[in-house]
């Protein structure tokens, strides 16, 4: 394809404003997709995806369509997704194209991630499209929003496109825009080959599959390529397209998006934003690679039934290959046995690893409470970082505990001022900067603790202000804190997965709930429980879990014994879901219900 | 003692009921004469085609409501029962109070049937408007006196508690009525709420309730009451004046061999157990036998017969299965016995806490 005809381009938005939706129309119209095959949100093809109604991973898809001018274009569109922990694949997607589209939301108007992902590709000299979308809202104000894309976004009113991605509004005027507005792209080192590898997936069948855009040069089954960065070499296998199912192609050719297949036997041999060129004839520099992203949360994950183990990790091998997001690693605890020490991006990550641990691979597990990192100093001016508050030193020699901060930026309505300042507050932290966004917003800029903000503090946002409120942050590094560790000891033995690192104001506040929590969701036993909180051993909340009443069934009439056993066996069933501690069962549902308490 | 050839323990399954209780999990049909016609023609032969290996010392003749039947049918089926080989010692006959009149009792025990067994549930009439019981508390006292009259010296009274709305005051009087009637047994069931029954959905909708708290207190009160009356708690459920235990249960706890018959019934013979279908109209079919492990009939044993008095004897379970107990479930048993729910001494068996959740105590040994 001659690059001229070529456009490149991925969908950005704040999450929810209808990206997906509105690449649903573009493959309809540009006849991608024939209609009986079109289903709603067509590119968010996995389960837990279509299940929750979010994009987690970006999609790249190709096009073709014929433009008014008579030309045929070759459009390779990539939809992302707009939560915050997955802020790593826009930036990644934006790498492997010229423009994109800025979709907004007419009732929502811009949030903290329009604004986000607007510098992101602003960093990147993208061309951007705004497009306003869902026009067709009863509550839509596209006045109110058009003047937010001029105000906040900078960005003239007149280049803004309507539409409404639902009704199929607008959507021939952003496809004229893409080949008009959007540079073709264009080689710097013709006489050699670099792609840009944006992602992989691992294919069970076809081993590692890399998803390249390539610069310079062509690539096609047979070529010799090299890894810049890895130096390693293979033979091209494969080359092709997305349509959005992987499509054999002849070559892949400067400017076009689509995916290799070498021999390549793991994703740990393909560094994410490494530069393939030819083995024969290297290029001189590679292209520009990506940040590495590092996880932010982290927490352990442990099989229920213990002889598990060896096979829960040849299932975080494998999400690992799809998701390089994802990091893991050995580790073991007293209560429960041997497991991983787990790090995120973020808590829906978080969730989503997990979920898919549960669902795709169906593993039986607990995750302990998330930790962020801390930064401790002992009184012997050693230091450590601890990821995990079993490793937290005895408080006598800890000096000083430091925790990451952030930067926040939180967009509210005015009237919620008050109100949202308080909840900053309480969350430990200080708003540095009221910035007035237009007669109806304002955004804070506020620095917290990363741990205020990683359960719950979205969710009380999203209520403070209705849904009107957003947030973006960044990492500012770290601060000295009166953090102490807060424990929680089922029938005297301390149970790690529920001890967590809190701010001396809240320790006990936080033990009396999280034990009074433990006491709903934990069964009666045979025997009593006991759950207790402590703080640096000082038992602060105590909750008793009373033995079962009686607990026998009915007559066994005539002999049907096997009824009764599988009765039985059924109530061990049940019981086989449950971490044993000690000898005490604790449900799943436990160890999710801690996060929720606050 | 010269062993008798052939299975000692018969059990016949009638499925029909006058009415049905919301609460009842048993394979049960409003009784209606065609199929009681059939039902009994069928019994009779499976009878015959199993009587070359039978010789009971037991039978139990139960449903159902084995006495829904006519007095004609019930004698053609008894007569099929007495004409084979055995010596039962025992031979119950469940009955529901309003249908035993007096001939059709006398006739039960010319042909051989020694112990009555009625489903009373209660002399509360609130708790058996709940239990959609159609008989009253006097209707059991003249079901029992006709038993006497006709001349039956073995009488078991069925007693439900945890039922909703029932008060421990109201489940105390219901067990001294039922002393009043002289049984030589009692069985004091707590209510179980059963699949695909309606006071399961009723459950499941929160419109029953159940307490554990209070049904504990309800089996203490039981125990209290009757023990002190002479009564010997020899099982779980069961209660007896001594000599007077049940021994066809006895036979499944101890894991003995039986023959079933009738639709829905069980047979456990020589390691395998068939299970009948159940009566659909025409007839009723062995379904695929089970074939039972050493593992799964000492598990059995185990669960069982841990619910019982007389417990499990370490050395005659060695000698059944190859393996002591506590080779196999150490740590359970360490763990129960530390626990206060089992003792060893002098065999293996639940306190008197153990029993309480026996079923959870069961869950470890299968
Ligand atoms: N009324 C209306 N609803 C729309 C329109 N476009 C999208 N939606 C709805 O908005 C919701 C979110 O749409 P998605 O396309 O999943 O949004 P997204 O931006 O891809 O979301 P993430 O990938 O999770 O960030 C869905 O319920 C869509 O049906 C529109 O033009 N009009
Ligand atoms: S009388 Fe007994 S067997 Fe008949 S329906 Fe009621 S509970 Fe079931
Ligand atoms: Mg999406």
């Amino acid at each position: 394809m001659d690059p001229a005809h070529i456009r490149n381009f991925c969908i950005i938005a704040h999450i929810d404003h209808g990206k997906t939706t509105l690449s649903d129309r573009l493959l309809q119209m540009t006849g991608t997709i024939l209609l009986r095959d079109m289903r709603e949100q067509l590119l968010d093809g996995m389960d837990l995806e279509r299940e929750r109604g979010i994009t987690i991973k970006a999609h790249p898809v190709r096009m073709h369509y014929k433009g008014k001018d008579g030309e045929e274009y070759e459009l390779n569109l990539i939809d992302t997704p707009g939560h915050v922990d997955f802020a790593y694949e826009v930036s990644r997607s934006l790498s492997a194209c010229e423009g994109a589209l800025l979709i907004v939301d007419a009732a929502q108007g811009v949030e903290a991630q329009t604004v986000a992902n607007v510098h992101l590709a602003m960093k990147q000299k993208l061309t951007i499209i705004p497009v306003i979308n869902k026009i067709d809202l009863p509550n839509a104000d596209v006045p109110s929003v058009l003047r937010q894309i001029e105000d906040i976004l900078a960005m003239p009113a007149e280049d803004v496109i309507m539409a409404s991605a639902k009704m199929g509004q607008g959507i021939e005027e952003i496809l004229e825009a893409v080949i008009k507005r959007i540079p073709a792209p264009r080689s710097h080192e013709p006489d050699s080959l670099r792609a840009l590898v944006f992602d992989s997936m691992f294919d069970t069948y076809r081993g590692v599959v890399t998803h390249v855009r390539v610069f310079d040069g062509e690539m096609r089954p047979g070529t010799l390529v090299r890894l810049m960065r890895s130096k390693v070499d293979y033979e091209v296998k494969e080359v092709g397209a997305f349509n959005p199912a992987p499509v054999r192609q002849e070559s892949l050719g400067s400017g076009q998006v689509g995916y290799v297949i070498a021999n390549i036997k793991t994703t740990a041999e393909v560094k994410i934003g490494d530069t393939i060129t030819l083995t024969r004839k290297p290029a001189k520099q590679p292209l520009p690679g990506f940040l590495e992203v590092h996880p932010m949360v982290f927490s352990g994950i442990y099989p229920i039934d213990t002889s598990n183990y060896e096979h829960l990790k040849g299932c975080m091998g494998k999400l690992q290959l799809n998701d390089s997001a994802f990091v893991y690693q050995a580790e073991s605890s007293i209560a429960l046995g041997f497991g991983f020490r787990c790090g995120f991006l973020g808590l829906l990550h978080m969730e989503i690893i997990q979920e898919r641990l549960r669902r795709e691979y169906q593993q039986d597990i607990i995750a302990t409470y998330p930790s962020v990192i801390y930064r401790i100093t002992k009184t012997n001016k050693e230091t450590l970082e601890v990821d995990n508050p079993v490793h937290l030193p005895d408080p006598s020699v800890i000096e000083s505990i430091e925790e990451p901060f952030v930067k926040a930026f939180i967009m509210i309505p005015n009237s919620e001022i008050g109100a949202m300042m308080a909840l900053v507050l309480d969350r430990r932290g200080i708003c540095h900067n009221t910035e007035t966004l237009d007669n109806r917003r304002v955004m804070l800029t506020c620095e917290m603790p990363l741990n205020e903000i990683l359960v719950d503090f979205n969710d009380k946002l999203k209520s403070i202000s209705r849904g009107y409120g957003s947030m973006d942050y960044e990492q500012i590094g770290y601060r000295e804190g009166d953090l102490v560790k807060l424990d929680i000891l089922v029938n005297g033995e301390p149970v790690d997965a529920f001890s967590c690192i809190v701010h001396r104001s809240k320790a006990e506040t936080r033990g009396r709930a999280l034990a009074l929590r433990l006491k709903e969701v934990i069964p009666s036993q045979l025997f009593q429980v006991a759950i207790q909180a402590a703080i640096g051993g000082k038992i602060i909340a105590r909750e008793t879990v009373k033995a079962m009443g009686k607990n026998v069934t009915a007559k066994c009439y005539g002999g049907d014994i096997t009824r009764k056993r599988k009765l039985w066996e059924k109530q061990k069933e049940g019981k086989k879901r449950m971490k044993s501690v000690g000898t005490v069962n604790i449900p799943q549902e436990a160890f999710i219900e801690v996060l929720k308490t606050n | 003692m010269i062993p008798a050839m052939g299975i000692r323990h018969l059990y016949i399954h009638v499925p029909f009921c006058p009415h049905i209780c919301p609460y009842c999990s048993f394979h049960v049909l409003p009784a209606r004469r065609e199929g009681a016609r059939r039902t009994v023609d069928l019994l009779i032969q499976e009878h015959r085609s199993i009587a070359h290996d039978l010789h009971p010392d037991t039978i139990f003749l139960g449903g159902g409501t084995p006495t829904a039947l006519s007095t004609e049918m019930l004698r053609e089926l008894l007569a099929q029962v007495a004409g084979v080989p055995g010596n039962p010692v025992e031979f119950t006959s469940e009955c529901n109070p309003s249908t035993l009149p007096l001939p059709k009792a006398a006739m039960m025990l010319s042909l051989g049937v020694n112990r009555i067994s009625i489903g009373a549930q209660s002399f509360d009439s609130a708790t058996l408007k709940i239990l959609g019981r159609t008989h009253s508390a006097d209707a059991i006292r003249a079901c029992v006196k006709t038993a006497r009259d006709a001349g039956f010296r073995n009488i078991n009274l069925d007693l439900i508690f945890g039922v909703p709305g029932q008060t421990p005051a109201s489940w105390r009087q219901t067990i001294e009525a039922a002393l009043s009637l002289k049984p030589q047994h009692i069985s004091c069931y707590g209510l179980t709420y059963e699949e695909d029954t309606d006071f399961f959905r009723r459950h499941q909708q929160g419109d029953l309730k159940s307490d554990g708290a209070l049904e504990q207190e309800m089996f203490h009160a039981a125990d209290r009451l009757l023990t002190r009356e002479g009564f010997h708690h020899y099982e779980i459920s069961n209660y007896a004046l001594p000599g007077f235990e049940s021994r066809h249960n006895q036979s499944y706890w101890r894991g003995e061999d039986y023959y079933g018959i009738g639709p829905s019934a069980v047979s456990t013979v020589r390691g395998k157990r068939i299970t009948n279908s159940r009566f659909d109209g025409q007839g009723w079919m062995p379904e695929p036998a089970e074939n039972l492990s050493r593992d799964t009939l000492a598990s059995e044993r185990m669960a069982l017969g841990l619910r019982t008095s007389e417990g499990v004897d370490e050395a005659d379970f060695a000698s059944h299965f190859g393996f002591r107990p506590v080779e196999k479930w150490k740590r359970e048993i360490q763990w129960l016995i530390r626990g206060g729910l089992m003792s060893d001494n002098p065999t293996l068996q639940l306190t008197q806490r153990g029993r309480e959740v026996a079923d959870e105590v069961a869950t470890h040994f299968v």
